[in-house]
C-alpha cells in the first residue's frame, strides 16, 4: 500500500523555496511543523550552524532543535520534520542523510542550483534500517488547505 | 528524586506518546536505565553497542551537553531540566573522505582545553576538531619521515594513527627518528612509537601493525584508513603505496628524503596524478643510494614529515590547498623550495585512460630485487666474515679491497685493507693486478659488487665479494669496531 501523500502549504513552500535560494552556495535547512503527519503547514527557518563544510552540509544546533520543539508545541501542533538544500546537487537524500536520519521524522530535500530553488522531494524511513521511501507532495493553495480542513 | 525527562518527537512513539517522562535518579547514567525500564522501545535508538550514548543522540542538562558535563557520571537532581536532543544534520554528497559521524563526535572537557589553539581558528572551529578526531591516519614508516608526522598527527588530535613498521630501534636511527629515544634501542620501533604518543595524546587511538606491507596484506589494512601517508624508504613499498591507495581511491601522502634534499606531494586520485605518473618505473636497484649508504641530514626528515603531517590534517578537515597535482621540491644546503606542477599521465598505467593495473603487483619484481640483490647481480664469488679471517691468519696471499669513501674509512676500517673508492675505481685498474686475488668490501655489500662487476668487465677474475661488507665483519669478527 502506498503512504499518503504529504500535503504542503503552497505559502510555506514559497518561504523553504526563497530561504534554500537565500543560503546558497551553502546548504539552508529549517523545521517542518503541522497539526498531522501528512500535513506541513509552517516552516521555522533555521541556521545552519555547520562549521566545517556548509556548502555540502548542515547541522541543525541542539537549542535550535529544541526551539522548533517548543514552537510546535505552544502553536498545538508537531515537529514533522526537517528541510535542506542540496547546492547545485539533485534533490535526492544523500549517504550522510541517510546516517542522520530519524524514523518517525520527514526529510525534505531541495535542490538549488546557481542560486535559483529547484525540484524538492519528500522523504522517510519506513524502518530504523529501511532506505528512504520517496513520499508524494501535495500542494495545496489556500482554498484546497480550507477545503481539506473542512 | 524525580526528574522530568522530555523525550523528543521521533522517539515518543516508544513512550505512548508522551512529550514528558519522570524518573528517579541521581545520575544521567541512572536516568536513562530508568528509562529503558520504563520504554524499553528507547533502548536501541538511545544506546551504543559500547553501552554508552549513540552517537547522533545528545543529552542535554539545564542547556548543556552531557557529553561536555561529567558525560553519563553527570549528577541530576530534582527540577533539573533534562531533554534528549536528536542529532539533526545531513548534506549533499560527501565532500572528503571524513565520515558521516563527524559531526556528532563529541569533544570532552579535557580535550576542548587541549585543542583550544585550533578552536578559535574560525578554518578549524570545534567542528574541524571533531572532523579531526573522526579521521584515521595509516603512516608507513615510524622512522624518520613517519617520526615528526606521528607525533604532530598524535598532538593534534587525529583519532587514530596507525603505523606499519617491523623494525627494531637502532643507535643509528635516533640522530633522526624523534619517536624513539636511546632507552629503546634493541626494542621494536612501534613498541616505542605506542608509548610515546599515548603519553602525547591519550584521546587518541594508537594503531600498531608490527608487519611489513605486502601486497597480500596492503589493501586490508589500508581500508581502515581515511588518509595514507607514505614514509618508506623502499621503491618497492612506495609504488605498492601508491597502487593500493589508487586502487582504494584514498589520498597518498609521499614524502622522500636524501642527503640534504626532501620532496613531497600528495597522490590523490581523481584530484591528481599519482606515483607512477611521476616515476613510471624504479631506478635499477642499487642505483640510487638509500639513506643508509647515502647518508641524511637528520634535521630533514623532521621539514619532510611535517610537512606531510600538514597535508594530511588539510585532508581530514576539508580546508585550504593541498599539494595534489604538485611536487615540493626542497633543499637544505642553499634553502630553497621549488615547485614542479604535476600532470596525469594519459598513458599511467594505474590512473591513465587505459588502465593495465587492476590489482595489486609483485613489487619486488618491478623493481628489480629478490634473487641477486647482495651481489647486485654479478653471479659472483661471496665470502664471510669469518672465511675471510681465517684466510688472513692463514697468511693467504690476498689483497683486500675497500671501496667506500674516505670519510667512511676515518670512522672505521679493516686492518690491512686498501681504500679505492668505487667512483675511482676505472682510473687505478692499473694498481690492481690479473694474477692476484682480491676480496672486496663496502659497507653492507652493494658498492662492492659493483666492484666487482666492473673488475670482471676489465679482465679481472680472482675476485670474493665480503658478504655484509665491514658491518658484518664487525659484528661477527671485530666488535670492536665502530659500526654506522
Amino acid at each position: 500500500m502506498e503512504a499518503l501523500p504529504i500535503r504542503i502549504g503552497h505559502d510555506v513552500l514559497a518561504a523553504i523555496r526563497a530561504q534554500a535560494a537565500r543560503a546558497y552556495p551553502f546548504e539552508g535547512c529549517g523545521a517542518l511543523l503541522g497539526p498531522e503527519p501528512v500535513r506541513v503547514v509552517e516552516a521555522i527557518p533555521i541556521p545552519n550552524v555547520e562549521g566545517g563544510s556548509p556548502r555540502t552540509r548542515f547541522t541543525v544546533s541542539a537549542a535550535d532543535y529544541i526551539a522548533a520543539e517548543e514552537r510546535a508545541e505552544a502553536r498545538g501542533l508537531r515537529l514533522l520534520g526537517f528541510w535542506h538544500s542540496h547546492p547545485d546537487h539533485p534533490a535526492r537524500p544523500s549517504v550522510t542523510d541517510r546516517a542522520f536520519a530519524w524514523e518517525g521524522l520527514l526529510t525534505l530535500v531541495i535542490a538549488v542550483r546557481g542560486g535559483e530553488a529547484a525540484e524538492l522531494t519528500a522523504w522517510d524511513l519506513p524502518g530504523p534500517e529501511a532506505p528512504f521511501r520517496e513520499r508524494r507532495l501535495l500542494v495545496e493553495t489556500e482554498a484546497t488547505a480550507e477545503h481539506a480542513g473542512a | 528524586m524525580s526528574v522530568q525527562v522530555r523525550i523528543p518527537t521521533p522517539l515518543r512513539r516508544f513512550t505512548g506518546d508522551r512529550a514528558e517522562v519522570a524518573v528517579s535518579a541521581a545520575t544521567v547514567e541512572g536516568l536513562l536505565e530508568a528509562l529503558y525500564a520504563d520504554c524499553p522501545g528507547l533502548v536501541p535508538h538511545l544506546r551504543g553497542e559500547d553501552g554508552q550514548l549513540r552517537s547522533f543522540v545528545n543529552v542535554y542538562v539545564n542547556g548543556s551537553d552531557v557529553r561536555e558535563l561529567d558525560g553519563l557520571k553527570t549528577a541530576v537532581a530534582d527540577g533539573d531540566r533534562v531533554m534528549i536532543v536528536p542529532a539533526i544534520a545531513g548534506g549533499s554528497p560527501p565532500a572528503g573522505p571524513v565520515s558521516a559521524e563527524a559531526s556528532v563526535t563529541p569533544l570532552g572537557k579535557e580535550e576542548i582545553r587541549r585543542y583550544s589553539r585550533h578552536l578559535i581558528m574560525p578554518e578549524v572551529t570545534i567542528e574541524g576538531q571533531r572532523r579531526l578526531k573522526r579521521g584515521r591516519v595509516l603512516l608507513i614508516g615510524a622512522g624518520g619521515l613517519g617520526s615528526p608526522a606521528a607525533l604532530y598527527l598524535a598532538a593534534a588530535g587525529v583519532g587514530r594513527v596507525g603505523l606499519v613498521d617491523f623494525d627494531v630501534v637502532d643507535e643509528s636511527n635516533l640522530q633522526r627518528q624523534v619517536l624513539h629515544d636511546t632507552t629503546w634501542v634493541g626494542r621494536p620501533k612501534l613498541e616505542s612509537a605506542r608509548t610515546r604518543l599515548e603519553a602525547l595524546n591519550p584521546h587518541i587511538e594508537i594503531v600498531t601493525h608490527e608487519t611489513a606491507l605486502t601486497r597480500e596484506n596492503a589493501l586490508a589494512l589500508f581500508a581502515d584508513y581515511d588518509v595514507v601517508v607514505d614514509g618508506t624508504d623502499s621503491f618497492a613499498t612506495r609504488y605498492l603505496t601508491n597502487d593500493a591507495c589508487y586502487l582504494l581511491k584514498k589520498p597518498n601522502v609521499y614524502g622522500s628524503i636524501y642527503r640534504f634534499e626532501g620532496q613531497a606531494s600528495v597522490f590523490w586520485p581523481d584530484r591528481g596524478p599519482c606515483y607512477r605518473c611521476l616515476y613510471p618505473e624504479p631506478p635499477p636497484p642499487g642505483l640510487v643510494p638509500s639513506c643508509a649508504e647515502g647518508g641524511v641530514l637528520g634535521v630533514l626528515p623532521g621539514v619532510i614529515g611535517v610537512i606531510q603531517a600538514t597535508e594530511a590534517i588539510k585532508i581530514l578537515l576539508g580546508i585550504g590547498e593541498t599539494l595534489a597535482g604538485r611536487l615540493l621540491l626542497y633543499d637544505a644546503l642553499s634553502m630553497r623550495f621549488e615547485e614542479l606542477r604535476l600532470r596525469r599521465d594519459p598513458g599511467c598505467p594505474l590512473c591513465g585512460e587505459a588502465p593495465t593495473i587492476r590489482e595489486l603487483q609483485d613489487y619486488e619484481a618491478f623493481c628489480g630485487l629478490g634473487r641477486g640483490e647482495e651481489t647486485g647481480g654479478t653471479g659472483g664469488d661471496e665470502i664471510t666474515p669469518r672465511e675471510l679471517q681465517r684466510r688472513l691468519e692463514a697468511g693467504e696471499d690476498l689483497t683486500l679491497v675497500d671501496v667506500r669513501e674516505p670519510h667512511e674509512w676515518a670512522i672505521a676500517h679493516i686492518e690491512g685493507a686498501r681504500l679505492v673508492p668505487l667512483g675511482t675505481l676505472s682510473e687505478r685498474l692499473h694498481e690492481f693486478d690479473p694474477a692476484r686475488a682480491y676480496v672486496v668490501h663496502c659497507r653492507s655489500g652493494q658498492r662492492s659488487a659493483k666492484a666487482i662487476s666492473a673488475l670482471r668487465k676489465a679482465g679481472f677474475r680472482r675476485l670474493q665479494n665480503l658478504r655484509g661488507g665491514i658491518l658484518a665483519w664487525a659484528r661477527e669478527v671485530d666488535p670492536s669496531l665502530p659500526t654506522y
